[in-house]
């Protein structure tokens, strides 16, 4: 029966204080549930690490080691006949063990270069933020410089330089991809240094070293870890055109950016060779994007 | 006699902003005993906080503090940061007024405790995590070790305060100094801080220097109280004098501002008219005078300097008053 009126209020029983629950919930936990609850972010997260797993194990168990050439199965179409779900290259390796294995070597660049861009960027920019005025400028001005340098050009010198291996191409691109995050780090270092809390410290007498690793970096980090997930692709994209431009990694290992340079040549007689290393470049580009929009949300100090 | 344990002379503060300098802090010197608590009173931006954190070295870029500031034979204005961080947390702490935003948000509290421990006096973790609990116990925080681990956005505004003052507790400094430690805070949570910063000075000989706007609160726990207005000190004296001889018209009108429990409920406060100065163009003379009752010609073309009125009572105020 539908009444007109709403309905009274029942009699709340009075509950017990509830014990105060002693296990504390960090900020980071808090952030790690936002994650957790973003759909899209945790399905980007499960295709990741369903690609990094292939790519681990596919060169080691897959149907074909990465090296054998089938001399009677050149440029083959993607067929379940002999496992070469795929297809085969135009030596008639198997594209399904080079496709992982350039994943390998495309996600192991990936991470590394923004790891070494990490470590500088969040070094150099947190000290500048620190100590601000004069030095802090100086130290931002000379990367002002370094961005006015054409960053592929800046490579491709590294690279023709130091010669072509694989050690150098990271370390190259992260070299060159440390600017954005020391820029990030500093304008949080800046921020974060008018709060009270850096006052308080100080007044405690506590060292420059321990303010800088206990205060600021915890402090400036969520930004910093939504950047590394977008620096991430951005660095596997950079890989995948220094390969095309034939300056990456070198035969016989191979990564996604190589393999599309190379698929690009028979785009019209096999374009599974294209479309192959393109479709999980493609499908990791958007899960990175996916899962730095995930962290942002879940980071966001709006929502804390 | 002996040495006071702080003593500040001619202290200046001045900050650079755009097209000039602004004077926050002129002239101020004042001493303080061993055991002594001074309140330091004034309107927000007579430059109570900033001469204080001028003597902590915690200015910020833009200002610049002159003068002297010596704790214990060690002038402290241009020390070297060094020589500062062994005194700062460990001989002169300090109680900030945003209890709120003075914990960094990502340290469980009892770590925040621990650090300074673990920096200033070279203890282990554990003596550190023990001594850190007793602190936290001293200052009533409830339930310190099941609260240890939490961080500060788990805790009540006043529990953060008292987190707060144990922090500056934790070396048995000798001297407090304490910016407005109760004004974020309901009233019955300050009175137990201030009841507790008065059980401090009881049975520790610790030293504490109270800036507040409230002159009840500073009625309550100093010895001696400074008056400020627009960056100089207007009037100094014993909590006694200043409350029952005021002789400066701006602590006069402080006084009668303040509500009391014994006044006629119907009658009203009565404010004190006016702004507070612009510290960027403070006048030629006395800078109280566009709110001043006694204000004469005299007082607009030249500044009162602080005169002696009786015994160690000091006045910046032409007109005299009989005591």
């Amino acid at each position: 029966m539908n009444s007109p009126l709403p309905k009274p209020v029942e009699e709340v029983p009075v509950q017990a204080p509830e014990p105060i629950d002693a296990i504390s919930r960090s900020l980071w936990q808090d952030a790690l549930g936002r994650f957790v609850s973003n759909r899209a972010a945790m399905i980007s997260s499960g295709i990741i690490l369903v690609i990094i797993v292939l790519a681990i194990v596919v060169p080691i168990w897959g149907p074909h080691p990465l090296e054998e050439v089938y001399w009677d199965r050149m440029m083959i179409g993607p067929t379940l006949e002999n496992n070469h779900w795929f297809g085969t290259d135009v030596n008639g390796r198997d594209m399904f063990a080079r496709v992982f294995y350039g994943a390998r070597i495309s996600l192991t660049i990936g991470v590394l270069t923004t790891f070494v861009a990490l470590l500088i960027g969040v070094v150099y920019g947190a000290v500048a933020g620190y100590f601000g005025g004069r030095i802090g400028s100086l130290m931002m001005r000379f990367v002002d410089i370094l961005y006015a340098v054409p960053a592929l050009f800046l490579i491709i010198i590294l690279i023709s330089v130091f010669g072509n291996n694989f050690v150098l191409v990271f370390v190259s691109i992260g070299a060159v991809e440390w600017l954005t995050m020391a820029r990030i780090v500093r304008g949080q270092t800046l921020s974060v240094k008018e709060k009270d809390y850096m006052e308080a410290a100080r007044a405690l007498g506590l060292p420059g070293s321990t303010i800088v690793a206990r205060y600021i970096i915890p402090n400036v980090i969520g930004p910093v870890i939504v950047y590394v997930t977008l620096l991430i692709p951005i660095n596997i994209l950079v890989e995948s055109y220094l390969s095309f431009l034939g300056l990456g990694v070198q035969e016989p290992f191979t990564s996604w950016g190589r393999l599309i340079s190379q698929g690009a040549n028979e785009i019209d007689t096999a374009p599974w060779l294209l479309l192959a290393p393109a479709f999980f470049l493609t499908i990791t580009m958007f899960c990175f994007n996916f899962i730095g929009d995930g962290l942002r949300d879940a980071l966001d100090p709006k929502d804390r | 006699m002996s040495r006071p344990l702080l003593k500040c002379r001619d202290l200046c503060v001045r900050f650079a902003v755009k097209g000039g300098t602004v004077e926050a802090v002129q002239d101020l010197s004042f001493r303080v005993e061993r055991g002594e608590c001074v309140g330091i009173v004034g309107e927000s931006g007579s430059g109570k906080t900033q001469g204080v954190l001028a003597i902590m070295g915690l200015l910020p870029r833009n200002g610049t503090a002159t003068g002297s500031a010596v704790y214990k034979g060690q002038e402290l204005l241009g020390a070297p940061r060094r020589s500062l961080d062994k005194i700062r947390g460990e001989s002169i702490s300090m109680i900030f007024q945003d209890a709120m935003a003075g914990l960094t948000p990502f340290m469980r509290i009892g770590d925040q405790l621990c650090e300074v421990l673990v920096e200033h006096q070279g203890l282990s973790r554990d003596d550190a995590r023990e001594r850190a609990t007793e602190v936290l116990r001293i200052v009533q925080f409830p339930q310190p070790k099941r609260r240890f681990n939490m961080y500060p956005h788990e805790l009540s505004g006043g529990m953060r305060q008292r987190v707060m003052i144990a922090l500056a507790l934790l070396c048995r400094p000798e001297l407090i100094i304490a910016d407005e430690p109760t004004t974020a805070l309901d009233i019955t949570i300050q009175a137990q801080i201030l009841e507790f910063l008065k059980g401090l000075r009881r049975h520790t000989e610790t030293s504490i220097i109270m800036i507040t706007h409230d002159l009840g609160v500073a009625a309550n726990l100093c010895d001696r109280i400074i008056v400020m207005y627009a960056g100089r000190m207007v009037e100094s004296g014993s909590v006694y004098d200043i409350f029952a001889r005021p002789q400066h018209p701006y602590t006069q009108a402080l006084l009668r501002a303040t509500p009391r429990l014994d006044a006629d409920p119907d009658g009203e406060i009565p404010l004190l008219p006016g702004r507070p100065p612009d510290l960027e163009h403070l006048p030629v003379g006395c800078a109280f005078v566009p709110r001043c009752p006694w204000a004469s010609d005299e007082c607009g073309r030249r500044r009162p300097e602080l005169r002696r009125r009786f015994g160690e009572h000091l006045a910046a105020c032409f007109v005299e008053q009989a005591p």
